[in-house]
Parts: C-alpha cells; sequence; structure tokens
C-alpha cells in the first residue's frame, strides 16, 4: 500500500504542475498615463529632469522632462508618463520620484487612465496627497485564465471535467490508500 | 537538439530553395525542400535571404504542420533565421520531399535574384547531424509593364466613445500610412498603444507608419469616424511572439477565429473587445465548443504558446 500511496501522491503532483504549465499569463493592463506641472520647493524643475514612477519601490515607468516646470502634455501623440503596472498591482499606489526625492501626491493604479497632476516635491509631504481617481476603465481588464485562476469562459468549463477527473480519481485513491 | 558541429550523416541530402517566376510588383511563395531523410529529421536550422533585394524579397515565413516548434527571426539584409523542430515525429525515416518552410516573396523590381540558403544545420531522429549540401533557388521577375497601381478603395475606422482595439485589415494607400490621421481624435490625454511581445506597451506617435494586421488601442471622448484609403491586401505578414500579441486580420469579411488562424499551429486564446460597451468579450479558446468571430476592423488579443506569422488572407 505504502508503493501505491507513494504512485498516487506521485500522480497527483505530476497533474497540478501540468495544469499550472498550461496556465496563461493575464492580459496585459492598459497602462496609466500621467502629464502636468512639476516643482520641487516651490521651484519649476529644470528640462531633463528625469520621472520615475514606482509601485513598491519598483520603478514602472518614467519620463525625462523638456520643458521647464511641465512634464507631458494633453494631445494624443504628446510624450507623457506612461506607467506600466501588472494586474497584480491594480490597486496599489504609485509614487513619483526625482532622484531619492519623492512627490507629495500618489495615486492607485489602474488600467487605461490618463490624469493631469501636477507634481510637487516638498520636504516632510512625501506621499500624503491621494490624488486617485475612480476607475473608469474597468472594462479594459479581461476576463481569462491565469496561473492564479480557474478559467472562467464557458468554454473552459465545459473541457474542466476532463482535466478535473483524473486529479479527483487520483486524490479519492490516495485518501483510501491513506485510510487502508 | 541542434548540434552545431557537422560530424557524420547520410550523404547525398539536398536542401533546396525552389525557383518562381513573378510578375513585377507581384507576391509569390518559394519551398525549401529536404530531398530525402533516410533517418527522418528532429529539427533544422538556417538562414535565407534574396541575394538582390532590389528585385525580390522575403517578407514572410510559414512552416508546414510537422514543425510543432517554429519560429522565423527577420535580420538583416532581409534575411531570416529559421528554426523548426519535429516534436510528434512528422518526418520519419524514409520520407522524402519534405517541405521544410515556404517562403513569401515579394517581387520588388525587374530581374532575377537567388534565394540563398546559409548556416544549414539539420539533425535527425536521432540527433545526429545530418550532413546536407545547401542549394540556392532563383526567382525571375519578368519584364514589361511595370505593375498595376492596386485599385483603391475607401473603408472607415469607426471609433466609439472610450476605448476602442482597431485594426487596419487592408493596405493603407499613399498618405494614410502614418498615425496621424487620428490627430484629430479628441482623447483626452490618452496614447494610441499597440503591444509587443518583447518589447511591451509600444506607444505610437503622429509619424509612426500603421501596420495592417496589428491591434491598436485608442480613446476618443465622443464617436468619430475616420475614413481610410486602402488598396489592396497587406503585402506582409505579422510576425507574432510567444504569450499575448495584439493582431487583426486581413480582408473585408468577418470570419470564424478557427478559420482566420488555421495557419498559426500554436494559438490557444483569442480576445476581442467590445467598444460598444465597452468591455472584454468572451475569449475564444482554440477548438472550444463557442464560435468565436473576428471582424476586420477590429483588433484582438491572441495568445501563442510559440512564435508564428500571420498571413494576409489566411
Amino acid at each position: 500500500m505504502e508503493t501505491w500511496n507513494m504512485y498516487y501522491k506521485t500522480g497527483v503532483c505530476i497533474l497540478f504542475i501540468i495544469l499550472l504549465a498550461a496556465g496563461v499569463s493575464a492580459i496585459p493592463p492598459l497602462p496609466y498615463e500621467f502629464y502636468g506641472n512639476v516643482s520641487i520647493n516651490e521651484t519649476p524643475v529644470v528640462a531633463g529632469t528625469i520621472i520615475i514612477a514606482k509601485v513598491n519601490g519598483t520603478e514602472v515607468g518614467n519620463i525625462t522632462t523638456t520643458a521647464v516646470g511641465a512634464y507631458g502634455g494633453a494631445g494624443t501623440f504628446d510624450r507623457r508618463l506612461v506607467v506600466n503596472g501588472a494586474e497584480d498591482q491594480i490597486g496599489e499606489y504609485i509614487t513619483f520620484w526625482i532622484g531619492d526625492k519623492q512627490a507629495a501626491q500618489k495615486v492607485k493604479l489602474y488600467a487605461g487612465e490618463s490624469q493631469k497632476l501636477d507634481l510637487t516635491f516638498i520636504p516632510g509631504k512625501e506621499g500624503s496627497i491621494d490624488a486617485s481617481v475612480t476607475p473608469s476603465q474597468s472594462g479594459t481588464i479581461a476576463n481569462v485564465p491565469t496561473d492564479e485562476e480557474t478559467p472562467v469562459p464557458t468554454e473552459t468549463q465545459t473541457k474542466a471535467p476532463l482535466f478535473i477527473a483524473p486529479i479527483a480519481a487520483g486524490l479519492a485513491l490516495f485518501i483510501l490508500g491513506r485510510r487502508e | 537538439m541542434l548540434t552545431g558541429v557537422i560530424i557524420s550523416g547520410v550523404q547525398g541530402a539536398t536542401v533546396s530553395a525552389g525557383s518562381a517566376t513573378l510578375s513585377p510588383g507581384n507576391a509569390g511563395t518559394v519551398h525549401i525542400m529536404l530531398d530525402s531523410a533516410s533517418t527522418g529529421i528532429s529539427g533544422y536550422q538556417m538562414t535565407v535571404q534574396s541575394d538582390n533585394a532590389a528585385v525580390v524579397s522575403v517578407t514572410g515565413v510559414t512552416f508546414p504542420s510537422w514543425a510543432a516548434l517554429s519560429e522565423a527571426v527577420p535580420g538583416d539584409g532581409g534575411s531570416y533565421a529559421l528554426r523548426a523542430i519535429d516534436l510528434n515525429s512528422g518526418v520519419e525515416a524514409g520520407a522524402t520531399e519534405v517541405t521544410l518552410a515556404t517562403l513569401a516573396v515579394q517581387a520588388t523590381g525587374s530581374g532575377t535574384a537567388q534565394i540563398t540558403i546559409q548556416n544549414l544545420q539539420i539533425d535527425d531522429d536521432a540527433g545526429n547531424p545530418l550532413q546536407a549540401e545547401a542549394k540556392s533557388g532563383t526567382v525571375t521577375v519578368s519584364g514589361g509593364a511595370p505593375p498595376a497601381e492596386p485599385s483603391t478603395q475607401e473603408i472607415q475606422v469607426n471609433l466609439q466613445t472610450g476605448w476602442n482595439l482597431f485594426n487596419i485589415p487592408m493596405q493603407p494607400a499613399a498618405g494614410f500610412e502614418y498615425a496621424d490621421i487620428f490627430k484629430n481624435v479628441q482623447s483626452a490625454g490618452h496614447s494610441i498603444l499597440t503591444y509587443d511581445g518583447s518589447a511591451g506597451w509600444i506607444t505610437i506617435g503622429k509619424g509612426d507608419r500603421l501596420t495592417p494586421m496589428t491591434g491598436y488601442w485608442i480613446y476618443t471622448t465622443s464617436p468619430v469616424t475616420i475614413p481610410l484609403t486602402v488598396q489592396g491586401t497587406p503585402t506582409g505578414m505579422k510576425n507574432l511572439n510567444t504569450g499575448w500579441n495584439l493582431a487583426g486580420i486581413s480582408g473585408t469579411t468577418t470570419q470564424s477565429a478557427e478559420t482566420a488562424l488555421s495557419g498559426l499551429a500554436s494559438w490557444s486564446y483569442v480576445v476581442s473587445y467590445d467598444s460598444a460597451r465597452q468591455q472584454y468579450r468572451d475569449a475564444g479558446i482554440k477548438g472550444g465548443q463557442s464560435q468565436i468571430t473576428l471582424s476586420p476592423g477590429e483588433g484582438f488579443w491572441i495568445y501563442l504558446d510559440a512564435p508564428g506569422t500571420l498571413s494576409p488572407g489566411a
């Protein structure tokens, strides 16, 4: 029985590994874009200043200013600070940095938004202003299978028994084997 | 699986590029063939190229069904680095006249060009190098009258309020090739975007050329129709990476995903976006029960398990 137990455990593990390996990553969320004015201690920053956006300390976008005291613009073809976040970062705060200085503003990451955000860098005010918007583009998050989720579309529901049946059988036999 | 040193193998095998005759301006295909595989093949790699791009250029590559894993990587000078692996023993020992790849070629002038094969390496079923001679093929573009300009037609890009995922299914005519045709769209500070599996999100600039069979995201504050003059089907293929890609189909008719993507061996999901409802539609799964349709004017996400190419009119 110990031998069978080992087989069942091995089989179940292999099946789970196969399912995980077959997982599909999430559709990349649309970026979040920012533009506006920028100052340090109420002085407009010089052209050539690099502004970096971070989520949990990881850079998710940057822009180099090309005009005094401003970054990006509102036109379709204007440059902007483009934040590329992952699906699991949605709802996390974006913080904005120039070197080791953090802006007073912070914004929750959502997909497909664009926001005029004036950035102010004042000592003691780091991250003190929550400038988050109400998300308006929730439809641009796709509902497709991921590594972490059970597939949702109808087609996968009809396929699921093909995958689940051998696992369930393996688990049942495994449990029976332990009881004996 | 592939080794870099040819040690021994069956003598006399030949890999040859086929010959073709094209009319000026026309497209065609050239097959890369292995005449005999007495010990089967497990995979190959090679570089193909036209030696006279002023006469003929290679515009894309498709692989036969036995090549479960394959890729065609564009290189310098219009070359393509081809790799394919026979995972399912599709080419057995003793096979003859084995198609290794099919090249899409485009006549760019008049005269003669050679399709050359370089850096050829083939392994047999046992993993041993297969010694094979590479032979170039000749593509002749016959003289005569210069190619007639394809007739133009006007199509429309209809944008709904909010985000839209559109595709240009035909070849844009002169004056309509660049993104500035969308310069009057009120985008509320949103960029036009596309996505590349290796580079990630790409922001489209005013002077960027719009590529047919590519999904582009665009945002508008109100419905707007952009007229677009096109001329014929796209001339190039759409290269797709492993993972998620933004793509579109060619032509003017709506097709089922299974039909439109039949030339792609390794796709597993397609997801399109309903701009009227501002949300994704249900994912289409290869071999699934639901019949997913793809509209020419809409882009879509497609997930590939291995690199592939989407052919115009496929």
